[in-house]
């Protein structure tokens, strides 16, 4: 019987991100073709990806993500996170990448290209909606990504990056 | 028609897949899986969902549960009657 007292039901349920539950049907979904949208979780993309933001993430062949692409993949644990690739190395069977969240002082190390499943195209934040895949915001989203080790404040008074957040009235807006 | 001889069918546009002891529905709409709008069917909801073929009408349906579950006809016909029309009213199913 469910909860509803029902010997038969149907109940809407959330699923976290985190959740290995999470982790086999994304990664099914977007094998079979179909994009996803879902809630992000966690703090490691700050700022551009806050905790609760929705993601739109579409299959991908791997040999088109570049620098720059927020991409979608599992993690040695089975986990599924989305964090920025910084440099892309080798190719063919040997194609990998090396991401890094852009809020976290250090990269997670490679990821082989047989772990990602998807890139994101969209993201959401109260109504507003960014394209991560925009030229101005993959160089300001590598910019953040490579300057996350200095002190936060260091980083936003940097010229070239305070010029590009002032010239994007979408992104300083998606910022705000 | 009396709804026990109707047959309805899955809709295509859902996923669903068996995840530990739980089916799960995703609702695909313009080829984008809403992971936000995910259902979850117990295990009697779970056996009727696989039988959703447009082959089996509701009563052969309701015949096949009470073979291999341990609850009255009265309960399963109404509970089936409520979550068929569940079903129909989330977009997950359609009359063949």
């Amino acid at each position: 019987m469910d909860q509803k007292g029902q010997v038969v039901g149907l109940t809407k349920k959330e699923i976290p991100c985190d959740s290995a539950g999470f982790a086999e049907l994304s990664v099914g979904i977007l094998a079979m073709g179909k994009a996803l949208r879902f809630r992000a979780r966690g703090h490691s993309m700050h700022p551009l990806l806050r905790d609760g933001d929705i993601l739109l993430v579409q299959p991908v062949e791997a040999g088109m993500i570049g620098r720059g692409d927020l991409v979608f993949f599992r993690n040695s644990m089975g986990q599924i996170v989305v964090h920025r690739v910084v440099r892309r190395s080798g190719q063919g069977d040997g194609l990998s990448f090396a991401v890094k969240g852009d809020g976290l002082a250090r990269p997670d190390g490679l990821v082989h290209a047989t772990q990602i499943s998807g890139r994101v195209s969209s993201l959401e934040r109260d109504g507003v909606f960014l394209d991560p895949r925009h030229p101005g915001t993959r160089l300001m989203g590598l910019g953040l990504a490579l300057l996350a080790p200095l002190r936060p404040d260091r980083v936003r008074s940097i010229p070239w990056l305070k010029a590009l957040i002032r010239k994007a009235p979408l992104v300083s807006r998606y910022l705000a | 028609m009396n709804l026990a001889e109707q047959r309805y069918e899955r809709n295509p546009d859902f996923v669903f897949r068996k995840i530990v002891d739980e089916m799960i529905l995703v609702p695909i709409r313009a080829d984008v899986a809403d992971m936000e709008a995910i259902y979850t069917l117990n295990e009697v909801g779970a056996f009727i969902w696989e039988r959703l073929d447009g082959q089996a009408t509701l009563s052969e349906i309701e015949a096949a549960v009470l073979d291999e579950y341990d609850a009255g006809t009265d309960v399963i016909a109404k509970d089936l009657v409520a979550f068929i029309q569940e079903l129909d009213s989330v977009g997950a199913v359609r009359r063949a």
